[in-house]
């Protein structure tokens, strides 16, 4: 009977995530000396790439935390697929991947024994995390250093392991703050293909940059933070219309969004 | 005054300075004003401490030049071995971390000007470390006995020179020996062995047999090498520079600094050749064969995951592992001294308590290690499991390490006396435990690099960990000698374990804290 009730009740919640967003903030709110996070609302939904742009200090990397379960909110609520994050946070870091812009590696394991480390930390079976493995090693480049320990590798180098320890679980939601900070052309844009690659097969990203052409070439919706609040949302062409330039760039909508609010701010 | 840039004295301030806020740092915690109040409280206990000692040395010996000749050439000889030892270790964490001396490397700066700096800083480092203990005598002996006793500032500034141009030396030389890979841990290793082997060979000495302590003593007598090392050919400079002798103390001081300078000058190059070559030492990729077998292993079971990680990074770690060997080297001459103590005691009774505090010890390190010098906490916090299984993993990971070190003196000791043994066994099990616990519940974020000086972050921290090794060390003995007191010191530890059990209701997690770094975890 328990049993029954059990697979009752995962089947409802595969039903409600199916139809849940990937992501769904409601009046989140963190302060530290001064609020950092000021209840926002923001959604990501499934199969998205949404691009979250502001300025430094706009509450971009709180807000990501928050999510990952490395913060407590101190007001709001988190959904990940329809699962409260703040009430059940397991079940929302299965399906979640978070990368910092710093890579959380140890210099002294080599990127194969990482991506065991992590497999075994998020229990992916081990067929599973090995073609895993295997697959992002290669799509990635790093099958050459596969055995180098971290400690001798490049910035850019360590961030791929890094972004292969965060696919390994193929999860759901990625969360990525400034992913491409620090990484040279070539690396780039293996990074943003593999983005991209998984966004087609169905995973839901949001990412956090201060590199306005990536969230312009890559993003589905754009989100515009300012002060820990959500200032303005849409596609491009929707922020450009909302800011009343047509032909304007990101940058100038960006800067457009952002410096009127730093007015309001003003008084 | 401005020091012109680029010069000697720039350098050397700059690194001074650097210097001088680490140590600050340490009181981070601590408002200036309360900062300043610690430090003159704690530099008016010393001196307080030290008055009774040196009106004791007054009346026995009748004034500085009555020291026994041969007691300060074996404490001057303890001093420049220690500060050999902290000079090999910071040559060689030069080398490796990078960091500033690639900065000073990129620079027009001539390399041996750069190097002169850095040993300055280094030798300064010496001068205090040891001079924070040493000077309050010093200063109790001016004022009772006269200004002769301040010579001992020159002498130690001499030691400091002297030993950082040896483990300056010591350190560029193993380099060339073993190669970047290897020399690391070498020196790690003897910089454990130097730092406390003299004073260990003192004791072990006095503990042979008195026959063939007499044979060993003719026969140096006798041979070139007793001529050598006699104390009034060797030792006879710096003992009179010690007593106040001015000649001796100019000759001294001019000999250190001609040897920090000979160093520096001969070797300013080979230096700046070993810290290139020290930049690709990360880059291991270890056996071939092993990369030829390996593929994906993925544990089955986080615990498995974790002590496997774990077992990787400690057993990769040369810094841990030199740090742990110089923890056990400074905590054998325990043994010696309880033998020699009391001559009728079992061997039994006298190692018994040291096995206990190096389990102790080496438990609360280790857990230390684990625990707050986790390389990356928020990976595991962003991670699906609970705080609880990552603990008990944890734990678990660094009880191997600790039945591995303590396994050759346990099984020593069960030859002599088994059922000694077993409650030996016990009681470390049971201080090592606290002691983990205690880490594990308490974390202190820090650079797993600096294990030795983790209680830097919190002093009291330190003085329980300590407390909680004796009280577990005087058990023990109690335990050994079968008297039911066993169980005041064993309970006192157990209820001081206790008063640190932490509120389990926040949002930190201990497991998953790591240097600069708060995060939470699933409960």
């Amino acid at each position: 009977m328990l049993n029954k009730l059990a697979i009752e009740d995962a089947a409802l919640q595969q039903e409600r995530a199916a139809a849940a967003p990937a992501l769904r903030l409601r009046g989140l709110r963190k302060t530290f000396a001064t609020p950092a996070v000021d209840g926002l609302d923001l959604t990501v939904h499934a199969g998205e790439l949404y691009a979250l742009l502001g300025p430094n200090g706009a509450g971009k990397t709180t807000t990501l935390r928050m999510i990952a379960g490395l913060l407590a909110p101190d007001a709001g609520a988190i959904e990940v697929f329809g699962i409260d994050a703040l009430a059940d946070p397991r079940a929302a870091k299965r399906i979640t991947a978070w990368l910092p812009d710093e890579p959380m590696l140890y210099d002294k394991l080599t990127p194969l024994e990482y991506l065991e480390f992590v497999a075994g930390l998020w229990g992916v079976e081990r067929e599973r995390a090995e073609v895993s493995a295997a697959g992002l090693l290669d799509v990635l480049e790093l099958r050459r250093h596969a055995h180098t320990r971290c400690e001798g590798l490049s910035r850019g180098m360590k961030q791929k392991v890094a972004l292969a320890g965060a696919l390994i679980h193929d999860p759901r939601l990625i969360m990525l703050d400034e992913p491409l900070t620090g990484l040279d052309a070539a690396v780039a844009r293996q990074v943003k293909d593999l983005l991209a690659e998984r966004v087609r097969s169905g995973a839901s990203i949001i990412l956090t940059t201060h590199i306005l052409e990536v969230a312009e070439r890559l993003a589905g919706r754009i989100g515009i933070l300012s002060r820990g609040r959500l200032v303005a949302e849409g596609t491009l062409a929707e922020l450009r219309t909302a800011v009343g330039r047509g032909s304007s760039t990101l940058e100038d909508v960006f800067l457009a969004v952002t410096g009127r609010d730093a007015q309001l701010a003003c008084g | 005054m401005r020091l012109r840039p680029g010069s000697l004295a720039w350098l050397a301030a700059h690194d001074l300075t650097l210097n001088w806020r680490r140590f600050v740092d340490t009181f981070a915690r601590l408002s200036p004003p309360a900062m300043w109040g610690v430090a003159m409280g704690c530099a008016a206990a010393l001196h307080l401490l030290a008055w009774p000692v040196v009106l004791w040395l007054l009346r026995s010996k009748g004034g500085i030049r009555g020291l026994d000749a041969a007691a300060l050439a074996v404490a001057m000889v303890c001093v420049l071995a220690w500060m050999t030892a902290q000079a090999l270790l910071a040559a060689t964490r030069l080398l490796y971390e990078r960091g500033s001396l690639d900065l000073l490397l990129a620079s027009p700066l001539p390399v041996r000007r750069a190097l002169a700096a850095q040993a300055l800083a280094i030798a300064a480092g010496s001068f205090g470390s040891v001079g924070i203990l040493l000077l309050p005598l010093v200063h109790m002996g001016a004022l009772l006995d006269g200004c002769a006793w301040l010579s001992a500032y020159p002498v130690l500034a001499a030691l400091a020179l002297a030993g950082t141009g040896a483990g300056l030396a010591a350190a560029i030389g193993l380099f060339s020996l073993f190669g970047p890979r290897r020399a690391r841990l070498v020196a790690q290793l003897a910089a454990a062995f130097i730092g406390g082997a003299f004073l260990l060979a003192l004791q072990v000495a006095a503990m042979l047999p008195a026959g063939l302590r007499q044979a060993a003593a003719q026969w140096l007598a006798g041979s070139w090498l007793g001529a050598a090392l006699d104390p009034a050919v060797v030792l006879a400079l710096p003992v009179a520079a010690a007593r106040g002798d001015p000649v001796s103390l100019v000759l001294l001081v001019g000999l250190a600094a001609g040897l920090l300078a000979a160093v520096v000058l001969l070797l300013g190059e080979r230096f700046r050749r070993a810290s290139l070559g020290a930049a690709g030492a990360g880059a291991d990729t270890g056996p071939a064969w092993r990369r030829r077998r390996r593929g994906l292993r993925v544990a089955s079971g986080l615990g498995q995951t974790l002590r496997r990680k774990e077992w990787r990074l400690l057993r990769r770690d040369h810094a841990v592992f030199a740090q742990l060997s110089l923890q056990i080297v400074y905590t054998l001459p325990l043994a010696v001294v309880l033998v020699r103590g009391a001559e009728s005691m079992p061997l039994v009774l006298a190692l018994a308590p040291t096995i206990v505090v190096i389990a102790a010890q080496v438990a609360a390190s280790l857990a230390w290690v684990t625990v707050s010098g986790e390389d990356a906490p928020e990976l595991i916090a962003a991670a699906p499991v609970r705080r609880a299984e990552v603990e008990t993993a944890k734990l678990s990971a660094i009880a191997l390490p600790i039945a591995a070190i303590l396994a050759l003196p346990l099984a020593g000791l069960a030859m002599l006396a088994p059922a000694s043994a077993a409650l030996v066994a016990l009681f470390a099990t049971a201080a090592g435990g606290s002691t983990a616990l205690l880490n594990l519940w308490h974390p202190m974020p820090g650079n797993r690099r600096g294990m030795l000086r983790r209680h830097s972050q919190s002093k009291l921290m330190g003085l329980v960990e300590h407390l909680m090794a004796m009280l577990w060390a005087v058990a023990v003995v109690l335990a050994l000698v079968g008297t039911v007191w066993s169980l005041l010191p064993a309970g006192l530890a157990a209820l001081l374990l206790l008063s640190c059990t932490p509120a389990r209701t926040g949002p930190t997690a201990a497991a998953v804290s790591g240097p600069g770094t708060r995060a939470c975890a699933s409960p």
